[in-house]
């Protein structure tokens, strides 16, 4: 039964694979977006037009309309192609510029068009990777900005800033594990896009749901705790505690067993002539027991293991001491 | 005692200089420009749907069905410069759970005032925050922090409040505060001295003292490490060290190499009656590095040995995983992911493989597969298979619409058909 379901299982996730392995091809061979084939060579540098007469406006220059266009050119039946990458679904020119940035051309005007548009004039159609770059343009001028972290000069909201600086801030690969990394070397780094809350995204040990349930569709970024994880949990936990406690208190490993009901006794644990003994058990791995009944003074190790109590007096012979360390409170208070 | 009193002096001396450090920057604060007003907000609402069985006894089957509902609400610059708000907290309501009853409960995750001044010189926050910086080492607290550079790259900061449990509830008896004192050169690095002392029960359950450290040149060579020193203890033991060296100057090529000596006694609240046991002591050693051509090919690998003090035992762990990425902003996304983890006593190696795409701006597909094979069974399962498929719809430039299906075949669960809905909507505004 058990083997059928796994093969009935297998076999829907390998079809889905598949399938969605063949979409993945065929969307890529048909799908044809449009853009707009315009060269500005041709009609900056060949036909010496100025860039203000298409692009009017002041502090915000403006991406001219079609109309604009069709001053100089003739919309002629059938040869929408000659504008149009995918004339069978034409579409306008998207502004991709950020709307945070604070950036005044009328300000910039004396730097001159081709200082920060140089790549737009040798192109021979736009595309959004043409917009200056800053660390390469910006920078230029900026870099004392940048260098004190004033970045509110230029951008007016960090917490959504598409322009961030890749080459040094990319997000690519398994940046999720070196990232700690980088915020412990100087978290200022991060601030540039992300708010400091933004950590509590992932770090916080009160939420219920962990980072892979949260953004399941970030399949490519190297999360923690990534699919049956609770399976795994003993093996990493037992290979890297300090990983683990980094962000979670032990309290939370007995709050969980005891409410999921793992990790019972069996019925001879109290017998101390069994190999299942508690004692024994207890020196072997203390930390499974730790995993439910660490809690610090109230442990139920102490009801029992005390002068006079069922378990014995838990002090080896000659034993002395100051009674100040947090364990002798539990008892002598 | 007459240690510790010498720490709480010293804890005291550093709250003195922060405090004159605020002072010193008032001026800073009333002379600040004038920033517009933002206030913002995002919803993350997600239905969840599992099915828990076991194939060996049908009767086990368990339905659940709790829907979860994130909210952060914030605002910046909210009636005096520099002033911000936030809060975000959880709700979860459990409709069907046989096991443990249909229940409605919340949670606050963060909520704190904060004042940052305009110059970065003075911060001040004041409620539930995330202290991650020097022996603090990621402690989560109710309470007050101030932070100042009152001359330059000279940075000072101290935190007290208490330590934060679920349901909002103070143990008063658990509190924490400490203190850290740097020099701070944002481009180059910094070096800081810290402590952080954790009292619970009338007892010190954590006292640490800190140094931390990190060296860029260029923006491309970073060294980062700290060492924390248990202070109770005479002779100052280190309770952990940490060196990481990392190029990442070159989107092309990303190195780094660790070292970490970790004692989980360090870590372990000293109130603890198992805190006398749990000393084993472990060294680990590794690295990771990046690949990426001109081409859509990156690879990305990792590899750590560790090495345990008690019985000489042994472990590592290592794994690569080649990602295809296609189109602007990677459309299309193919990946495999390969991993061998061998650990104290069990250890597992894993086969997987992903793909994303986005055919329309608003859709976006996810496939996601993996299995995992066990050196030791768990619970008399020696593997366990995953399954996942995503679907998300971008309804605006804010707000998207996301349905997941998964299945899982593990020792654990034994098996679990899981489903979630998501909608995650977020709204920003300036105003003057």
């Amino acid at each position: 039964m058990r083997g059928l379901l796994r093969r009935k299982i297998i076999a829907v996730a390998g079809a889905i694979s598949i399938a969605g392995g063949l979409f993945f091809a065929c969307a890529h061979l048909f799908t044809k977006e449009d853009s707009i084939l315009f060269s500005h060579q041709i009609h900056v540098k060949q036909e010496s037009i100025e860039c203000a007469e298409c692009h009017s406006g002041g502090a915000h220059k403006e991406i001219p309309k079609e109309a604009k266009c069709m001053e100089c050119h003739e919309k002629v039946e059938g040869k929408c192609g000659q504008c149009h990458k995918n004339p069978k679904h034409p579409q306008t020119w998207q502004d991709t510029r950020f709307p945070g940035l604070r950036f005044s051309h009328e300000t910039h005007e004396g730097v001159g068009c081709e200082k920060c548009h140089a790549d737009v004039l040798r192109a021979n159609r736009p595309s959004e990777t043409e917009t200056p770059r800053m660390l390469q343009v910006c920078m230029s001028c900026h870099r004392r900005d940048f260098r004190n972290i004033d970045c509110k000069r230029c951008h007016a909201d960090l917490s959504e800033n598409p322009l961030r600086p890749t080459r040094l801030f990319s997000h690519d690969a398994d940046f999720e594990k070196r990232h700690g990394l980088l915020a412990k070397g100087d978290h200022r780094v991060c601030a540039h896009c992300h708010r400091e809350e933004f950590c509590g995204t992932c770090h916080s040990t009160l939420d219920v749901l962990p980072p892979d349930i949260k953004f399941g569709e970030k399949v490519g970024a190297g999360l923690i705790h990534r699919h049956d994880f609770i399976t795994r949990h003993s093996i990493e936990a037992r290979q890297d505690p300090n990983k683990c406690m980094e962000c979670h208190r032990v309290e939370e490993c007995s709050s969980c067993h005891l409410k999921r009901k793992v990790g019972g006794h069996p019925p001879d644990f109290m017998n101390p002539a069994s190999p299942n003994f508690h004692g024994r058990a207890a020196r072997l791995d203390i930390l499974a027991c730790a995993a439910c009944h660490d809690a610090g003074s109230q442990t139920n190790c102490i009801l029992c293991h005390r002068v006079g109590g069922a378990g014995g007096n838990p002090h080896p012979s000659g034993f002395g001491g100051d009674k100040s360390h947090g364990v002798c409170k539990a008892c002598h208070r | 005692m007459e240690r510790l009193g010498a720490l709480i002096n010293g804890v005291r001396l550093l709250g003195f200089l922060c405090l004159n450090g605020f002072v010193y920057l008032l001026p800073n604060v009333l002379l600040a420009d004038q920033e517009p007003v933002r206030v913002y907000a995002s919803s993350n609402t997600i239905f969840r749907f599992m099915e828990v069985l076991d194939p060996n006894d049908p009767l086990s089957k368990v339905h659940q069905i709790p829907a979860y509902e994130y909210i952060t609400l914030g605002g910046d610059n909210v009636g005096v410069q520099g002033l911000s708000v936030y809060f975000r907290g959880l709700g979860q309501l459990q409709v069907i759970d046989p096991v443990e009853g249909a229940k409605l409960d919340g949670e606050v995750l963060f909520y704190h005032l904060q004042y940052h001044s305009k110059n970065g010189r003075l911060k001040a926050k004041l409620g539930r925050q995330f202290i991650y910086e020097g022996a603090a080492n990621n402690v989560l607290l109710d309470g007050i922090m101030l932070q100042g550079r009152p001359w330059v790259d000279i940075d000072l900061s101290a935190y007290a409040g208490f330590v934060s449990w679920p349901a909002f509830e103070f143990k008063e008896s658990n509190y924490t505060f400490g203190a850290r004192a740097a020099y701070d050169r944002w481009d180059y690095g910094k070096v800081g001295l810290s402590l952080g002392v954790e009292r619970d029960g009338g007892s010190f359950a954590r006292t640490n003292i800190g140094v931390d450290f990190a060296y860029t040149q260029f923006r491309q060579v970073h060294l980062v490490g700290n060492v924390l020193f248990d202070a109770l203890d005479r002779l100052m033991p280190v309770q952990e060290a940490k060196l990481a060296i990392a190029y990442i100057g070159d989107r092309h090529l990303r190195v780094s190499v660790d070292y970490g000596l970790f004692n989980p006694v360090g870590r372990l609240p000293k109130t603890s009656i198992f805190t006398v046991f749990t000393n084993t002591r472990y060294h680990a050693v590794g690295g990771e590095a990046t690949a990426k051509g001109d081409g859509p090919l990156s690879i990305s690998c990792f590899a750590r040995y560790f090495r345990y003090e008690q019985n000489s035992e042994d472990g590592y762990q290592f794994g690569i995983k080649p990602v295809l990425s296609l189109g602007y902003r990677a459309k299309y996304l193919v990946g495999l992911d390969v991993q061998r983890v061998k650990g104290f006593d069990n250890g597992y190696t894993l086969f997987r493989g992903f793909s994303s795409m986005r055919p329309l701006k608003q859709i976006e597909l996810t496939l996601d597969y993996a299995e995992y094979l066990y050196d030791s069974k768990i619970h008399g399962y020696d593997r366990s298979h995953v399954a996942g498929f995503t679907l998300g719809y971008l309804v605006a430039r804010k707000a998207r619409l996301q349905g997941d299906v998964s299945v899982n075949v593990n020792p654990q669960f034994k098996q679990q058909v899981a489903g979630l809905i998501k909608f995650v909507y977020e709204f920003s505004t300036f105003g003057k």
